[in-house]
């Protein structure tokens, strides 16, 4: 059994090299750069579902209704992204599934680090954009 | 194709051996030269640390050069192979809770091929908020 909850103190193990904890450390300071939301990262194996881990996990997040989780599963190749009440309004659910789309197609390819590093830019970049106050209806 | 590659290799064949036969006439010759000098003969050893050792030294040498990039960055994904590292979390002040409880079966829709969005799902309501699953 491998909690999600059992790993919060273990230091960042053999998955990634310095460089790319560094990567994906620095895509995070960016995606949070500017806005309001807080931006988290989880990797490693989970046993039972994924969508239930990676709430669980979500629901630890200090001020999670603005924080967005990104748990990622290699062993069973599973993407979730989790969002928070007030995340939910800025980043939908369309934004997350097209940054996942361009995760997955990355991770498909074997860079696991590139894939989060550019899912977290593109939804640092979907949660920077302007609001859009008239909206056609038609 | 085929053809073509059997040429190939019969014309490098025959310049090697070519090569090698007019090259080498001298070391055949029964006297030597008037002022040649010849030195001392190298011994097996040497010779084999000369024309073996050293070509397989510099083999070595590039075969590390070339992985040393790889061995550097460490552990890779690869969607192939099984993952068992470590797991790993980032810009995440965790706090302790208590576990959650698992009650969905393991791996619902594990055959899922394709990002799906899962805002509706009962469960999601509960605490707000959205998101989507999706596989690789």
């Amino acid at each position: 059994m491998t909690s999600p909850v059992a790993v919060g103190s273990v230091p960042a193990g053999e998955a990634f090299s310095p460089a790319q904890q560094e990567q994906i450390n620095r895509a995070i300071e960016i995606a949070e750069r500017e806005g309001e939301l807080r931006f988290a990262v989880y990797v490693g194996a989970t046993d039972g579902d994924t969508r239930v881990a990676a709430r669980a996990l979500h629901r630890q997040i200090p001020a999670r209704s603005r924080a967005v989780l990104v748990y990622v599963d290699p062993a069973r190749r599973a993407l979730e992204i989790v969002t928070g009440t007030e995340a939910s309004r800025v980043l939908d659910d369309r934004a997350c599934t097209l940054a996942a789309l361009a995760m997955t197609s990355t991770f498909s390819a074997g860079d696991l680090s590139g894939g989060i590093a550019d899912g977290l830019r593109l939804l640092g970049e979907y949660a920077h954009r302007p609001r859009v106050l008239h909206r056609d209806t038609l | 194709m085929r053809s073509r590659t059997a040429h190939r290799a019969l014309v490098i064949a025959a310049t090697a051996g070519v090569t090698l036969l007019v090259t080498v006439t001298p070391a055949l010759a029964r006297e030597q030269d008037a002022g040649s000098d010849p030195g001392e003969s190298l011994s097996p050893l040497a010779t084999l640390l000369i024309f073996v050792g050293i070509p397989v030294g510099t083999f070595l040498l590039i075969v590390l050069l070339v992985s040393a990039g790889s061995i550097a960055r460490g552990t890779r994904y690869r969607p192939d192979r099984v993952w068992d590292a470590t797991a790993v979390e980032f810009g995440m002040p965790l706090q302790p809770a208590p576990a959650p409880e698992l009650t969905r079966p393991a791996g619902a829709d594990a055959s899922e091929p394709r990002a799906v969005a899962s805002g509706g799902r009962p469960e999601d309501d509960q605490s707000g908020g959205g998101g989507i699953s999706a596989r690789w």
